[in-house]
């Protein structure tokens, strides 16, 4: 399905286990996370499925609150979550981290994805329409 | 393909004539961009034409690239993060 998607690769000199951690640790995430005019950022997180976090970055005159919910959590290979942003009228957007061991070091590929508004009803039932149409076949070939 | 659609609607077949690819392929990849909100199709008879939401790939271009900097970034410092914790834990 195809929204607006923006995916990111870095290969990260630790193992996959330290990078999964990292993401689930509010205290780290305040150094990592925040972008560089920010003056201040806050974390807060219940760290497990359907769990929720908040990043709020405060900078000069300006303030971010990012939340989300954690959807996949499966240490040390795959997170996956949602991210809305003040910053862009909160709309909800979804991010996939999958991580995989490359050597000494742990190859990162964040995938974020933003799903068009308006077209959201029709895409879920598109997305529906075809689900049922292999469904079918299943049944047919079955 | 939404290069060429800056300058104005182009029909289907217009779209595809520099591709080579089948005419549903083309059409296939025209509904993905649809659905993405990108792309406008108007029928006219038998002629399908395609337009570029203009407002609407303003914006995506704004977000992938508002985003695309962020966690480039984000990256960046975590990787840095990682070196400093292994420093400090001596692993």
């Amino acid at each position: 399905m195809s929204g607006q998607t923006v995916v990111v690769r870095k290969r990260l000199p630790a193992t996959c286990e330290e990078v999964f951690d990292a993401w689930l640790d509010a205290e780290g995430m305040r150094r990592w996370m925040c972008p560089g005019p920010v003056t201040s950022c806050e974390v807060t997180m219940e760290t497990r499925v359907g769990g929720r976090f908040r990043i709020v970055m405060t900078g000069v005159g300006v303030e971010v609150v990012n939340t989300g919910e954690f959807r996949v959590l499966n240490r040390p290979s795959k997170l996956m979550f949602t991210w809305v942003s003040s910053r862009w009228n909160e709309q909800e957007t979804l991010v996939t981290v999958e991580l995989q061991r490359h050597e000494e070091e742990c190859e990162l590929v964040l995938t974020h994805e933003r799903f068009p508004r308006e077209h959201s009803t029709e895409q879920l039932a598109e997305g529906w329409g075809e689900i049922l149409e292999k469904l079918g076949v299943h049944l047919v070939s079955g | 393909m939404l290069d060429r659609l800056r300058d104005g609607s182009l029909t289907v077949s217009q779209l595809a004539a520099p591709y080579a690819m089948s005419l549903n392929a083309v059409s296939k990849h025209i509904k993905t961009l649809e659905r993405a909100g990108l792309v406008r199709r108007e029928i006219r008879g038998r002629e399908h034409s395609c337009r570029l939401h203009a407002e609407r790939f303003a914006d995506a271009m704004k977000w992938m690239t508002f985003y695309t900097e962020f966690w480039n970034d984000r990256m960046e410092a975590l990787e840095e993060h990682l070196i400093e914790k292994r420093k400090r834990g001596g692993r």
